[in-house]
């Protein structure tokens, strides 16, 4: 298994009394999969993919395992932590324009990883950036890496954001509401890169997202999470019609309608 | 280019206008100088009074005075000292070197002990170190900078004789050598407001969505302090440094007295003691003039921290 966690559970003490915030939770990504996982605001959909990267908040208390293309995260050394950040895996934010640092240029920030982390020449990095910022169909991307983040709209930071996180070569992505924050069309779009570039990789995905109908047609298995824990778990295709939980039917029938599919799903299809 | 011509115009509409309020204020204020420029009182006769009035221009209306007093000054001669009877800008030439440098190397002192134990707070935010330095500065900028002063001095240049007592020193190390316990005495104060800001920034920073992207890609914990959180702390840090800086180009009077330094706060000091109106005003202006240069300073460096902050001044 790419990613695979096992009995997930964290906690956070607050004023004396402990907040349980994942309880349990067992799920796998395999290599060139998309897996969905859903669920109310609030149920840890975010705790659990930051998990996979320790991100958790200061003070948590965290068990369970998590492995990552085999390296262990949970427990696991610094090293390996540092190794899965940089080279395994890469995270794809919620809100693109909040991800960037708003103080320098593109193409800094596209190439940070490979510079900074990955030691990398840099002039090798830049041509790397490059290609990857035509993979994710900007044009004139030579312009584009010298500008700073307010000069670009957030569909296209959205596109350097995917772009930033393929330039290690990862294995997995985890997708945080990744385009929650951009208008339809644009969604489209950004979604049907992503997934002609996880065909074209082999990329496992884990994709969070609140659009249940957006899951069932991107994904090929999704998770059904509540209150931290996992309640159900579905084919993509099966998600509308064999659902058993009553928290998952409850999810679905506050849904508006099943056969009008929103564009985003044709675009991507 | 409308934002420079508005700048510029804005400097030269404070300049008048603080230059007029520091005339006026001389002129209104108690105490005549006359009496004082004639000196021996068995001189002051009725034609005595009235010749001195004619020579210092007193006898003409404030308008006149002032535009006599600012059209000179324009050119650079700012008067001659009644007291002295010395040019004022020679007279500040000679005792600006000796505050120039106090308040740099006192700059130095507060900026990296206020910087560092900002960085220090932020760091290990919520926890024992944190409230310590914020404790620990705030007492410390409670105390007048000539207790302080003081107390350096009975402990360092006369308890244990590291350093001397008064004076500004000649030449480089010398001065330097002087100059050390004054520009403590100086820095005290203004540690804890770097610090708190310097925190505050970086807390801010901190928490914002791309410091946890940067961690998220593996970037070591002091690169990601570097590279996001300090770099983009920069702004109110720098902002708060220049207003401390230029508070201090004014304040250094109780420390000159305390470390008996003749710059120019006690150039100020015994000038107002001695109704020596030209150098009181020429004083002031510079002190107006200094606090202008350094928040110009401040603002043409701004952008250069901030893309976004050029953005919007173009747009405006
Ligand atoms: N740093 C933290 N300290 C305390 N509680 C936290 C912290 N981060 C998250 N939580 C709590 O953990 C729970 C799960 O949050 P999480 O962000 O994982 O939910 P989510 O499923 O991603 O929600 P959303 O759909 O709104 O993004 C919430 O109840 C939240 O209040
Ligand atoms: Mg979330």
């Amino acid at each position: 298994m790419l990613l695979d966690i096992e009995n997930l559970s964290l906690s956070i003490q607050a004023k004396g009394h402990t907040n349980k915030i994942l309880d349990s939770v067992s799920l796998a990504v395999a290599a060139g999969e998309v897996v969905g996982l859903v669920g109310e605001s609030g149920s840890g959909k975010s705790t659990t993919a930051r998990a996979v990267l320790r991100l958790h908040p200061e003070g948590a208390q965290v068990t369970g395992r998590i492995q990552v293309a085999g390296i262990s995260v949970l427990p696991g050394t610094d090293r390996d932590l540092k190794r899965v950040r940089s080279s395994e895996a890469a995270m794809i934010h919620q809100d693109p324009r909040a991800a960037f640092n708003p103080v320098r240029r593109i193409g800094d920030s596209l190439t940070e990883r490979l510079v900074q982390v990955l030691r990398a020449d840099r002039g090798e990095a830049h041509a790397k950036g490059l290609a990857l910022l035509e993979a994710v169909g900007i044009r004139q991307p030579d312009r584009r890496m010298r500008q700073y983040p307010h000069e670009l709209s957030g569909g296209m930071l959205q596109r350097v954001m995917i772009a930033a996180a393929l330039t290690s070569d990862p294995k997995l992505l985890l997708a945080d509401e990744a385009t929650s924050a951009l208008d339809v069309t644009t969604q489209a779009e950004v979604l049907a890169i992503l997934r002609d570039l996880q065909q074209e990789r082999d990329l496992g995905v884990l994709f969070i997202t609140h659009d249940l109908h957006l899951a069932a047609a991107y994904c090929d298995r999704v998770y059904v999470m509540y209150r931290g824990c996992l309640v159900e778990e579905l084919a993509g295709t099966d998600l509308f019609i064999a659902a058993r939980h009553e928290y998952t039917k409850k999810l679905l029938s506050a849904v508006p309608t099943i056969t009008a599919r929103p564009s985003t799903t044709e675009a991507t299809a | 280019m409308k934002r420079v011509i508005y700048r510029l115009l804005g400097m030269v509409l404070t300049l008048v206008v603080s230059s007029f309020i520091i005339f006026a204020a001389m002129y209104a204020a108690p105490g005549d100088p006359v009496t004082f420029l004639i000196g021996n009182p068995e001189n002051i006769t009725p034609e005595r009074i009235a010749e001195v009035r004619a020579q210092y221009n007193l006898d003409q209306p404030l308008l006149v005075q002032y535009w006599l007093w600012a059209s000179s000054a324009f050119t650079g001669d700012l008067g001659v000292s009644f007291q002295y009877h010395q040019g004022v800008g020679d007279l500040m030439a000679t005792r600006l070197p000796a505050t120039l440098a106090l308040v740099a190397l006192s700059s130095v002192f507060f900026i990296v002990a206020g910087i560092g134990l900002g960085i220090l707070a932020a760091l290990r935010q919520g926890r024992r170190t944190d409230s310590t330095v914020t404790a620990f500065t705030t007492l410390a900028s409670s105390v007048p900078s000539f207790v302080i002063g003081l107390l350096l001095v009975s402990v360092f240049a006369v308890g244990l004789r590291w350093f001397p007592v008064s004076g500004a020193g000649d030449g480089f190390l010398d001065r330097i050598h002087h100059l050390i316990l004054p520009a403590l005495a100086l820095a005290v104060g203004a540690v804890a407001i770097i610090s708190r800001v310097t925190r505050q920034s970086m807390v801010e920073q901190l928490a914002t969505d791309h410091v946890e992207a940067a961690r998220s890609f593996g970037l070591s914990a002091s690169k990601v302090v570097r590279r996001h959180v300090l770099r983009n702390s920069w702004g109110p840090i720098l902002t708060m440094v220049a207003l401390v800086v230029a508070s201090m180009l004014a304040g250094t009077v109780v420390v000159e007295s305390v470390f008996g330094i003749s710059g120019v706060g006690k150039l100020l000091v015994d000038a107002i003691n001695t109704h020596d109106f030209p150098v009181v005003q020429a004083v002031l202006l510079y002190m107006v003039v200094t606090y202008m240069v350094v928040t110009t300073m401040v603002d043409l460096v701004h952008p250069l921290l901030d893309p976004r902050i050029k953005a919007r001044n173009k747009n405006s």
